[in-house]
This record gives C-alpha cells, sequence and structure tokens, in this order.
C-alpha cells in the first residue's frame, strides 16, 4: 500500500458521518532499527479536514512562524483540520479509500 | 533520550529532491510504501520515484500501474524494482533526500540507459567522451 492511499481516503466516524479527507499523514522516527541504521518511520497521526493551505505552507505545524498576518490567517483557515491518531482508527478500506473510525 | 523525530508526509517528504551517493540529483519522491508489520502498526517502508508512480499518486492508478510495469521491463536486466529505494537507504533528510545508491541504479536513468544501448551504442564513434 502507498501513502498516497491514505492521503486521498475520506475519514468516517463510528456513525459512518464523513469528517473530511486526510490531507496529511503524521510519521514518526521510533519504529524498530531498519537496515542496522536508523529508527523506522511509524504512521502515527492522519490530519484530516478543510484548509490545507497552511498546512501545505508548514504554518499548521508549526514549522513557519512568520510573517505574523499570513500565519493568523492561515492557522485560522485550518482550524478545522483534526488530529487523528492511529489508535482511533478502526479499518481502513484502501479499495474504497474510507477510512473508518472506532 | 533524545525526542523521536516527527515528519509530516506531505510537507516533509513528498516532491522533495532526491540526491544519490554522489550528490547528483536522481529524482523526486513520488510517493511513499507503507507496511503493516506484526504488530499492527503501519511503517513507511520506501520512498517510490519514477516513471508512473506520480500518476498513480495523483488518481491516475491503472494508468501509473501500466506505465511502472512496462518501465520495469524495458529499462532494466533484473526484475527488481528500481523505482522502490529502502527507506533505510535515506541517509539525510531535509531540504532534499540524499540516497546510499547510484543515480545509475535509481528508475529515473532507466530512459537514459535504454537510449545509450540502444541507439548511442550503434552511432559510429560512440566510444569517444564528449570533450575529445
Amino acid at each position: 500500500m502507498r501513502i498516497s492511499d491514505l492521503l486521498a481516503s475520506d475519514v468516517q466516524d463510528a456513525g459512518g458521518t464523513s469528517l473530511g479527507q486526510v490531507r496529511d499523514v503524521r510519521v514518526v522516527q521510533d519504529g524498530p532499527v531498519v537496515g542496522g541504521v536508523q529508527a523506522a518511520f511509524r504512521v502515527d497521526a492522519l490530519l484530516v479536514g478543510r484548509g490545507t493551505l497552511g498546512g501545505r505552507l508548514g504554518y499548521h505545524h508549526g514549522q513557519v512562524q512568520g510573517p505574523w498576518l499570513l500565519r493568523m490567517l492561515l492557522r485560522r483557515a485550518s482550524r478545522t483540520v483534526r488530529t487523528i491518531e492511529m489508535t482511533q482508527i478502526d479499518r481502513w478500506d484502501d479499495e474504497q479509500r474510507i477510512v473508518h473510525l472506532r | 533520550m533524545p525526542a523521536a523525530r516527527v515528519l509530516y508526509a506531505s510537507l516533509d517528504l513528498l516532491d522533495r529532491q532526491l540526491r544519490d551517493r554522489h550528490g547528483v540529483e536522481c529524482g523526486n519522491v513520488d510517493d511513499l510504501e507503507l507496511t503493516r508489520h506484526d504488530d499492527g502498526r503501519l511503517y513507511v517502508t520506501a520512498i517510490l520515484s519514477g516513471p508512473g508512480v506520480l500518476l498513480y499518486r495523483l488518481g491516475r492508478r491503472r494508468l501509473g500501474s501500466w506505465i511502472q510495469r512496462a518501465h520495469r521491463r524495458t529499462g532494466f536486466a533484473d526484475d527488481a524494482d528500481h523505482a522502490r529505494v529502502p527507506i533505510e537507504l535515506a541517509s539525510t533528510i531535509s531540504a532534499s533526500i540524499d540516497l546510499a545508491i547510484d543515480r545509475t541504479d535509481h528508475a529515473s536513468f532507466a530512459g537514459e540507459r535504454w537510449v545509450g544501448d540502444h541507439i548511442i551504442s550503434h552511432i559510429p564513434g560512440n566510444d569517444h567522451d564528449a570533450d575529445q
């Protein structure tokens, strides 16, 4: 499977209500050591919702801080983006591209 | 113990420039391969890059897969998937991603290799260097 399959997926809560599409995937390098050189990157969380411009430019994640006016506007626009931990996911139908939450 | 490194796939990995072990540019990160381990968790196991991979990511899944298969058969003599670079071979991940491979072993070089083998090699005097 590919991360592009995950990025295009719709996320639905336990009742089948859509929460939006997966906009980004957070990975954490804390997995088992691979190849004897570095820890594996574990898929940790999905960023779901609208207002992706702030995320694409690095404002939503806090990596870009300025200029402040742009920061305020883009952070405000990405308020609807929510972080879904992988532990909250019940199953992922990669054929239908739907992520079902618990 | 230092905190684990946190990256965002779209922001920090996808579309980043790939460089080979000599620092030569050899493509971009078109997609990432995910594998579910025995513990049930998903891990990023490879960087995917080369003809067809970006098309697949952009929604042309069937056409992208077909181009990848066709390219795999014509580009290299072996059956290995040269569009797939194991993530452990990414020595540095920053503005660009440094790989511990040679450019000539990567799928993005296959077209150049094919032209060299099938066209350039048949031109008289092809064994001379360009500056001679």
